[in-house]
């Protein structure tokens, strides 16, 4: 299902989302530390959204991908060694929740806010947050589309077909599925596109100005960024 | 892409909300890596046929990278779903760019080839980059090219038989007079 809401009271809420998503790419950059500053900055990171009460949606996606990054580090170990095995681990382990911090404290027209203050067009700002509206009805009229075709006595999966002929069947189904999902994309786009041309989108100046960031939120980035480059000078 | 009208970008936009959706709405009854190539190559490449213009896939899928990693789909983390989306739409973009916009099965299937590749490139490239060794990642990936390869081109011939369906429908005439 597609996921909603943040955490509410969480210290981050009352930072700037830029400065999230700056936190969030040093984050990804770090990963490129070698194995001793890696595990240091690994173990602030984990203190850092435990204080900032994400702990549970950070460790969401690596529980995910727990069994890859489990046969990661069994091979890394056997066959090149275990400093290896465990720089694998922490850097994938990162990674994949570099962003949770972001995620879970912002909310999408927060980050269209956000990516318009960082230059965004205001046309391409809000046909995003259109899209991302529509999303729960596009989910929907998908199952739609699927159970139509389902009523109708097509099927997707009979049970006893082989691979390949469950693939044969997906095939010749996924024409019926697909085109009227365009055109039904289509007429929400020519829908919010004369609503939008109704209330003067593109006639005036673009509303959001580029806000600096707050002083608090400038001390945490360089508290974070200092660091780092002390994580990275360490040998 | 910078000429593109609002009409196009809400076009764009709206087809990155159906990829996002697909993912989360279509669990098909195939558990072969790369299956989710059909569906994507054939709405990128219906999209790139749709907008004509240069940077069309790699802007649907650059949208619907960022919608996918706000509503929490893609397992590998923003970063690498950011990068491999962009991949799959600028692998798109570059054949569609090369075949001169050719609308046959065949230029849309090598379209779709490597559009879906090209995602995977991107997910092998970050295992590298992340420290596993490329004689592992490379092994571990031969039945995966082998798949992504298929549903690439599957979606790409996908992707050839909607946009001659939507023509045939006069789905093309109707957006004429709307750009």
């Amino acid at each position: 299902m597609i996921r909603v809401g943040v955490v509410e009271d969480s210290f981050l809420r009352r930072t700037d989302p830029r400065t999230r998503i700056a936190l969030a790419l040093l984050v990804s950059v770090a990963v490129m530390l070698p194995l001793a500053p890696l595990a240091a900055f690994a173990a602030v990171y984990v203190a850092f959204v435990v204080a900032a009460g994400v702990g549970a949606q950070a460790w969401e996606p690596v529980w995910r991908i727990r069994r890859l990054l489990l046969l990661l580090f069994v091979v890394d170990w056997l066959f090149v060694g275990l400093d290896l095995a465990v720089v694998v681990t922490l850097r994938l382990g990162l990674l994949v929740t570099a962003f949770q911090v972001v995620l879970a404290t912002t909310r999408p027209e927060e980050l269209r806010e956000a990516l318009e203050r960082l230059g965004m067009p205001e046309r391409i700002a809000f046909s995003l947050s259109v899209a991302q509206r529509s999303l729960g009805d596009f989910e929907r009229e998908w199952r739609r589309i699927l159970e139509a075709q389902q009523a109708r006595g097509i099927e997707f999966v009979v049970d006893g077909d082989t691979r390949m002929q469950r693939l044969r069947r997906w095939w010749r189904q996924s024409l019926g599925l697909v085109v009227p999902a365009i055109v039904l994309a289509t007429q929400r786009a020519w829908a919010a596109h004369e609503a939008a041309a109704a209330r003067g989108l593109g006639s005036a100046p673009a509303s959001r100005e580029p806000a600096p960031l707050p002083k608090s939120d400038l001390f945490l980035l360089a508290g974070v960024a200092a660091c780092f480059l002390g994580l990275t000078l360490w040998r | 892409m910078k000429s593109a009208s609002t009409f196009q970008w809400l076009l764009l936009a709206m087809f990155a909300s159906l990829l996002v959706a697909a993912r989360v709405a279509l669990h098909l009854p195939i558990k072969v890596p790369g299956h989710s190539g059909l569906f994507w190559m054939a709405i990128l490449l219906t999209a790139s046929s749709v907008v004509p213009r240069t940077g069309a896939a790699t802007a649907t899928a650059g949208l619907a990278a960022i919608l996918a990693v706000f509503v929490g789909v893609g397992d590998r983390g923003a970063l690498a779903t950011i990068a491999a989306y962009l991949a799959a739409g600028a692998g798109v973009d570059v054949l569609r760019t090369l075949s001169g916009r050719r609308e046959s099965a065949a230029a849309f299937a090598l379209a779709g080839l490597a559009g879906n590749l090209a995602k995977l490139a991107v997910m092998v490239a970050i295992e590298i980059l992340a420290g596993v060794p490329a004689g592992f990642v490379l092994v571990g990936r031969v039945y995966t090219l082998a798949t992504y390869s298929l549903f690439g081109v599957l979606g790409g011939m996908l992707a050839f038989a909607v946009v001659r369906a939507l023509r045939r429908a006069g789905y093309f005439a109707f957006l004429e007079g709307r750009r």
